[in-house]
Formats: C-alpha cells, sequence, structure tokens
C-alpha cells in the first residue's frame, strides 16, 4: 500500500511538472501567453506620436532554433523599436515548437509580435497560436503607422472560414485609429503564392489600398528575398526569407517614406 | 483511406484476433496483459491491452486508447496506440518480485481526429508538406518492476508490473538533429504505467 501511494505521488510529481509529454499536438501551453496583445501594448505606448521608427522583419524559422537564436543576438543592439515575425514559427504545428521558439524570440530586446504562417496551422496548431499569441488578424499603431496583420494561407481553410479575412479589413477601416497616417500590411503568403486565395488576388490588392497612406507589403512563406511591385500599382510587396538563409529586412519608417535594408548575419 | 475505413479495419483486425475458436472452444488470441500508461506522448492517461510472447515472454504488444485533455486549445482528442516492448531480461528479486532493468521498444500513435491527415489532402500541391500530422512514431528506454503474490495464482490476474519509460517523438528527434538549441528533456519525456498480467 504504502508503495502504491509512493508510486502515485511520483507520478503526480511527474506529470505537474515539465518531464512529461502529453502529446505533440497537447496545446499545453506552460510561460507566457498572450504575446501580442502584450507587445503591442508596449509598442503603441512607447512609439506614440513618434514619425520616425525602426523595425526588423523576420520570417520562416521553423525547425532553425540555431539561426533563430542567431537572429536573435543579431537583432539586439541594432536599435530597433520592435520586430514581426512573418509566419511559420513551426513546421508541424506542434505545441512545443512554438514555445520553443516563443523562449528563443522573448530573448529580443524589443517587443516583438507573429503572424501565423501555413504550418502554424497543422494539427492543432492554429489552437496553440491563439493561445501564446492572440488573433489570426490583427493590427496595431505605431507612431502615425497602422501594421495591419493577416492571416493569409486560405489553403489551410475551407470556405466556411474566410481567408482573407474582408469583414474584418472592413470593420477596421471603419474604425482607423486616431492618428493614423499610414498603413503597412503584413502578412505569411502573398498574393499570388501557393496557399493565397488568389480568386481574390486582385480585389485584396483594391481593397487594402482603400487604407490610408499604404507604404509597403511585408510577407514571408517562400523562403527567399523578393521585391515586387505584384500589382503595378508604385507598392512594392517585400518578402524575407526563411531565417536558415540568416537575413532579415531593416526598415525605418521616415517622416516622409521609408528606408530598408536587407542584413545578413 | 479514409478514417472511418481504418478505424473499421483496426476493429476486424481485433475481433478477429480475438474471436474464440470453435473448435476448441477458447479465445484464439486472448489478451495476458492490461495495461494503463500515463503521459508519452500518446495522450494524458492511455489505457488498453495486449499480449506477451516469446521463450521468456520477452516480447509485448499491446493496443492502447488515450485520451488528450483540451488544455489551453479548444478541444481534447482521443488517440490509438500500438505498442512493441522488448524486454530482454528480468531479475528475480524475490519469490514474488522481479526487476526488469531494460525495457525498450516503440510505438506508432494515430490521433483520432479529421483536423489531421495520414496522407496529404488533395488540395496541397504535390509534395507540398511530405509527412504526416496524424501518425507519430515513437521510441522508449525504461524499467520495470514486477509482482507476482503466490496467493494470485487461483484468481483471474496472476501478477502486476509498474513501468517507468523516457521517450521521445519522430517530430522532436528531427527537430534534435540540426540544432544544438535543443537539449534531452526538450525531446525525451518521462512516463509511467502499469500492467496486469492475466491468467
Amino acid at each position: 500500500m504504502f508503495r502504491a501511494a509512493k508510486f502515485l505521488f511520483i507520478l503526480l510529481l511527474a506529470v505537474s511538472c515539465d518531464a512529461v509529454d502529453i502529446h505533440p499536438y497537447d496545446c499545453r501551453i506552460r510561460g507566457e501567453r498572450d504575446i501580442n496583445a502584450t507587445n503591442i501594448g508596449k509598442i503603441t505606448e512607447y512609439l506614440n506620436c513618434k514619425k520616425e521608427f525602426r523595425f526588423a522583419f523576420i520570417s520562416d524559422t521553423q525547425r532553425w532554433y540555431d539561426e533563430t537564436e542567431d537572429a536573435v543576438k543579431a537583432i539586439n543592439g541594432r536599435g530597433v523599436d520592435f520586430v514581426i515575425h512573418g509566419g511559420d514559427l513551426t513546421d508541424f504545428g506542434a505545441t512545443k515548437e512554438f514555445l520553443w521558439q516563443r523562449d528563443i524570440l522573448s530573448r529580443l530586446d524589443v517587443p516583438w509580435i507573429a503572424l501565423i504562417g501555413n504550418h502554424d496551422c497543422l494539427g492543432s496548431g492554429e489552437q496553440a497560436f491563439e493561445a501564446i499569441f492572440g488573433e489570426l488578424n490583427f493590427s496595431f499603431k505605431a507612431g502615425n503607422v497602422l501594421f495591419v496583420c493577416l492571416n493569409t494561407n486560405a489553403l489551410e481553410y475551407d470556405y466556411n472560414t474566410p481567408v482573407p479575412d474582408f469583414s474584418y479589413m472592413s470593420e477596421l477601416l471603419d474604425n482607423i485609429p486616431e492618428g493614423v497616417e499610414k498603413t503597412v500590411f503584413v502578412m505569411h503568403a502573398r498574393p499570388y503564392a501557393s496557399g493565397f486565395n488568389n480568386n481574390v488576388a486582385h480585389i485584396f490588392d483594391r481593397y487594402t489600398r482603400e487604407f490610408p497612406g499604404v507604404q509597403f507589403y511585408l510577407f514571408g512563406h517562400e523562403h527567399k528575398m523578393m521585391e515586387k511591385d505584384l500589382f503595378n500599382t508604385g507598392l512594392t510587396y517585400y518578402g524575407v526569407s526563411n531565417i536558415e538563409k540568416r537575413k532579415y529586412y531593416l526598415f525605418t519608417i521616415k517622416e516622409e517614406g521609408f528606408e530598408y535594408e536587407v542584413v545578413e548575419f | 483511406m479514409s478514417m472511418r475505413l481504418w478505424s473499421f479495419s483496426v476493429l476486424v483486425l481485433i475481433v478477429s484476433l480475438l474471436f474464440p475458436d470453435t473448435v476448441h472452444g477458447q479465445w484464439k488470441l486472448k489478451p495476458s496483459i492490461g495495461i494503463l500508461q500515463v503521459a508519452g506522448n500518446m495522450g494524458l492517461v492511455s489505457a488498453g491491452f495486449g499480449w506477451d510472447y516469446g521463450r521468456k515472454n520477452q516480447w509485448e504488444t499491446t493496443l492502447l486508447y488515450g485520451y488528450i485533455p483540451k488544455h489551453e486549445g479548444k478541444r481534447g482528442y482521443a488517440t490509438f496506440t500500438l505498442k512493441q516492448t522488448y524486454i530482454p531480461w528480468s531479475n528475480h528479486l524475490n519469490d514474488n518480485v522481479t526487476f526488469e532493468p531494460l525495457t525498450c521498444g516503440m510505438y506508432l500513435n494515430s490521433i483520432l481526429s479529421r483536423d489531421f491527415w495520414v496522407r496529404e489532402p488533395d488540395k496541397y500541391p504535390k509534395g507540398y508538406y511530405g509527412f504526416s500530422t496524424k501518425i507519430r512514431f515513437n521510441i522508449f528506454i525504461g524499467e520495470s518492476i514486477s509482482f507476482y503474490p503466490t496467493s494470485a495464482e487461483e484468481y483471474v490476474i496472476k501478477g502486476g508490473s509498474l513501468f517507468w519509460e523516457f521517450g521521445a517523438t519522430d517530430i522532436y528527434i528531427i527537430s534534435k538533429a540540426t540544432n544544438r538549441y535543443l537539449k534531452f528533456w526538450d525531446i525525451f519525456g518521462l512516463s509511467f504505467g502499469l500492467k496486469l498480467r492475466f491468467c
């Protein structure tokens, strides 16, 4: 009897600590959650009415933990105000993959936010993403710029989930926060890439241009550096490579226009 | 193969294995083990049955049905596991207790949900992902201690074993292979269980 009780005690102790693995898709989340909401609060408050600031854009860090760690070290000390991750934190959508990435990226010395990538949608990945990061479509104000972050991974969804979500964009358009003069769009898959709902590519372009002062568009997914004026509108889509290529974008929003550079590390 | 067909095939297999042998009026393959396992990448708790065989009963094959609570997600999941264990040695501690210093093996785990697939659905370009989200391959190494009370011989259960294992699942091993960042405890997990041995 004593033996059984002792066994039960050890068992409960093991389950309650992190020594056990319940399942790769268990959505068992230890540590920090609601990353995006928390960090957006910091970004918006810190940049308040600033008209010039810098941010880094990285993407597709799935299963490249060592390189992600190096990216964090490279970005720290570069004087950026925040970092955007363009999605695909995970390869398999497994819960632990999200946590490993979160723990590395949390070592950034500035606030950071992440979008959902197509790999992050796999299995229970979307549920884990929502718990750790938050909404799949979200926006935030940095200085006088509105960053609109959209889930564009249409191939991962059926028709009962609108991707991209025009209702979300419409509602946002009707409620542009005070002080916003410019807009930047961020997404994982760009129009005409695999995974985007290409039936609405043109509509997406036209609708995004309803937003005030669109500056440019950011995307990941294709694992290479790209610069394309996709719709001949004079507005550029900037694609960042996966982190394995050890590159990221450094954008500086100026009072007039913007500057950018590709940083290798 | 669709999930329904797959589940049905497994059911047919189990029933055909257990079905009474009409000639001898006995079960063809009566399970010799009842198993309960906690954690191990197959659910919070899994239960099932199986068989031990081989010259020294060193082989065990078990089928388990497990449950993953929803935790911070939106829903829980059921899982099915096919587990193969090898127990090369058994040391007699006394008349009633044996200690198995090494148990090892592998298991396949399938999460039972339409949100997961064995092969990529047709909507994806060929080879878009190149892996299954539904089936996980696991390896483990562990130990066990078994009790065979002398008085139990006349009952249905002749004894039981407590076991503990270190296990890792394929996607964690693959992740570790290319990253110094990941450490032992990131990919390996501890698992416990109980086996009842039927007469």
